[in-house]
C-alpha cells in the first residue's frame, strides 16, 4: 500500500497537537514523577526505535538486495548477513557463544581499525599542536595576548601530563604540582560543564519554540 | 525554623523551574536585542565556506538526533542557505537514523528560498549505518557505497549532480553537524587522515564544543560552530537572523537566572555554615 503524500501532509496538523501533549507530557517530569510522563516516555522510545528500524531496512537493506544482489550479483553479501544474523542466538542459551561470533568480529575490525586509521592523525596533530612559541611577535610587534595565552597552555599542559604520570608517587614538591593540575583541570571541567548548561538550556528552548510557535501559534 | 539563609541554598527546585522557564519564555514575546559577538573560530567557518571556488563540493554530515534542533538547525540552515547562494554543490549523509530525516525537513524553505533542486543542486543521501564502513566505500566509489539509491529511494546515478562526486577524494569542504559519535573524528580520521579531504568545518551542539575547539587547535578543523550561541554568530555573518538570533536573548536571561541562583545558594551556604560552626 503507498500513502499519498497530500495525505501525510494532512495530517501534519494533528501530529504537531500530539507532539505539543507529548512535550508537556515529557516536562512533567520537572514537577515530579508521574504516569503520563512514563508513558510519553515509553512513546519516544517506540517511535524512535520504530523510526530506525523503517530508516534502515528502506536506506540500506532494501536497495542493497535490489541494487547489490539482485542487479550487480554481488550475492556473496549473503556471508555477511548470515554471519550478522547469528547474533539472534542470543536468547538460546545452549547456543549463545555463536552469537558471540559477529561480535567478535565487529570488535576485531574496529579495534584494528581504531588502531591504525583513528590513533595517528588525531594524536600526533595534538601533540604538534602543543608546541607553542612562547614570544609571540605578530608583524614585528610583541603580542602579549598570544604570548600569556601560549604559556599558560603550556604551563597547565605539563603540570597536567605530571598529574597523570603515575609511575612515581607525588609527594613533596610533586604534591604542589599535582594540586595545581587539578586547578587548571577544574577551570577545563568548569568551561565543559557550562557548554554543557548552555546545551541543555538550547533543548529546552527549542521546546519551548514548539510550544509557543508550532503547537499555539503565539509568535 | 530555617534561617533565611538557609532557604537560600534550599529552594526548592520547582521554584528555581517556574523562574527559568519564566525568564526563557519572556524574551521571546519582547525582543531584548543583547549584543551578539563573533568568536574568530566561528568566521574562520564562514570564511571556509564562503571563500569556495563556485562549484565546490560539499559534503554535509548530520550527525546529530532531531532533539537538538535549537542547536542545529539555524546553522545547518546558514551553512546550507550560503553554500547554495555561492553555486555550491551539496550533498548530505548521516549516521544517524534521523539525520538526514531531518534535514530533509528543515532544508526545505532554504531549498525554495535559493531555488535548488533536488539532484541538480543537492541530494540528500540518507541514513547509513556502520558509517566508517560507508565512508571507507566513498573513497572508491560513492554511488556504489550508497547502493545508487538516495534518501527517497530514487537511483543516484540519474541525478546531474553526481557527475561533480565519484568519490571522496573529489569533496572540497565537509561539513559536519556533530553531536557526539559518530561525527568529525570519524571524518578526521576516514577521510582527513588518508589525504582526501583537507577541508573540514564543525557545527557543533554547546556540550561537543570544547572537544571541537581541541582539534580547531590543532589544525584538524578549519572551523567551528558551537551551540546556539555559534549559530546565532554565523547567522550575523551571513546576514539573515534566525531562530538562533531569537533564541541568544532567552538563553542570556537563562544563564544569569542560573548565575544569580548559584550566587544566592553559595552566599546562603557560606553565611549559614559560619554561623552554625561558631554556636557550636
Amino acid at each position: 500500500m503507498t500513502v499519498s503524500p497530500e495525505f501525510v501532509t494532512s495530517l501534519k496538523p494533528l501530529g504537531i497537537f500530539i507532539g505539543g501533549l507529548l512535550t508537556l507530557g515529557i516536562l512533567s517530569i520537572l514537577y515530579k514523577e508521574n504516569p503520563i510522563y512514563r508513558f510519553c516516555e515509553h512513546v519516544f522510545v517506540g517511535a524512535a526505535a520504530a523510526h530506525g528500524l523503517v530508516t534502515t531496512f528502506a536506506n540500506t537493506i532494501k536497495p542493497g538486495i535490489q541494487v547489490n544482489m539482485m542487479q550487480k550479483g554481488q550475492w556473496w553479501e549473503l556471508i555477511a548477513i548470515a554471519i550478522g544474523l547469528l547474533i539472534y542466538f542470543q536468547p538460546f542459551k545452549k547456543y549463545t557463544w555463536i552469537s558471540r561470533v559477529p561480535m567478535a568480529l565487529w570488535l576485531g575490525y574496529n579495534a584494528g581499525y581504531a588502531l591504525t586509521i583513528r590513533t595517528a592523525m588525531p594524536l600526533f596533530s595534538n601533540i604538534t599542536s602543543s608546541f607553542k612559541d612562547l614570544w609571540v611577535v605578530t608583524n614585528g610587534t610583541f603580542n602579549l595576548q598570544t604570548t600569556f595565552n601560549n604559556i599558560v597552555f603550556v604551563v597547565a599542559l605539563l603540570l597536567t601530563m605530571v598529574y597523570f604520570f603515575f609511575s612515581v608517587q607525588l609527594k613533596g614538591p610533586l604534591s604542589r604540582v599535582s594540586g595545581a593540575a587539578r586547578v587548571f583541570m577544574m577551570i577545563a571541567f568548569g568551561y565543559s560543564f557550562g557548554s554543557t548548561v548552555m546545551s541543555r538550556v538550547s533543548l529546552f528552548l527549542g521546546r519551548l519554540e514548539y510550544l509557543f510557535v508550532d503547537w499555539l501559534h503565539l509568535l | 525554623m530555617q534561617s533565611i539563609f538557609e532557604k537560600m541554598y534550599q529552594v526548592d527546585r520547582r521554584v528555581i523551574y517556574a523562574i527559568l522557564l519564566l525568564a526563557m519564555a519572556m524574551p521571546m514575546f519582547f525582543t531584548l536585542g543583547l549584543p551578539i559577538n563573533i568568536d574568530v573560530y566561528v568566521e574562520d567557518a564562514y570564511k571556509v565556506v564562503n571563500e569556495l571556488p563556485e562549484g565546490s563540493v560539499i559534503w554535509i554530515g548530520c550527525e546529530y538526533s532531531a532533539s537538538q534542533i535549537a542547536e542545529i538547525k539555524p546553522m545547518l540552515q546558514a551553512f546550507a542557505r550560503l553554500a547554495l547562494q555561492k553555486g555550491h554543490y551539496i550533498y548530505i549523509g548521516s549516521a544517524f537514523a534521523d539525520g538526514c530525516t531531518t534535514a530533509h525537513n528543515w532544508l526545505q524553505d532554504i531549498f525554495a528560498e535559493t531555488g535548488a533542486v533536488n539532484g541538480e543542486n543537492y541530494v540528500i543521501f540518507g541514513y547509513r549505518p556502520s558509517f566508517n564502513s560507508t565512508m571507507e566505500a566513498v573513497r572508491s566509489s560513492v554511488i556504489d557505497a550508497m547502493s545508487d539509491r538516495d534518501h527517497y529511494g530514487n537511483k543516484l546515478s540519474d541525478k546531474p549532480i553526481m557527475q561533480h562526486f565519484e568519490k571522496a577524494s573529489d569533496i572540497d569542504l565537509v561539513l559536519v553537524f556533530d553531536s557526539g559519535s559518530p561525527g568529525s573524528d570519524d571524518y578526521i580520521a576516514v577521510w582527513r587522515s588518508q589525504g582526501e579531504v583537507e577541508l573540514i568545518v564543525c557545527g557543533a551542539t554547546g556540550v561537543e564544543l570544547p572537544n571541537q575547539l581541541v582539534k580547531y587547535d590543532a589544525g584538524l578543523l578549519q572551523g567551528v560552530v558551537g551551540g546556539m550561541n555559534g549559530a546565532a554568530q554565523l547567522e550575523k555573518l551571513v546576514g539573515v537572523p534566525g531562530s538562533a538570533t531569537k533564541g541568544m536573548d532567552s538563553q542570556g536571561l537563562a544563564h544569569l537566572t542560573i548565575i544569580a541562583f548559584m550566587v544566592i545558594g553559595n552566599i546562603g551556604y557560606l553565611v549559614s555554615k559560619s554561623r552554625n560552626l561558631r554556636s557550636k
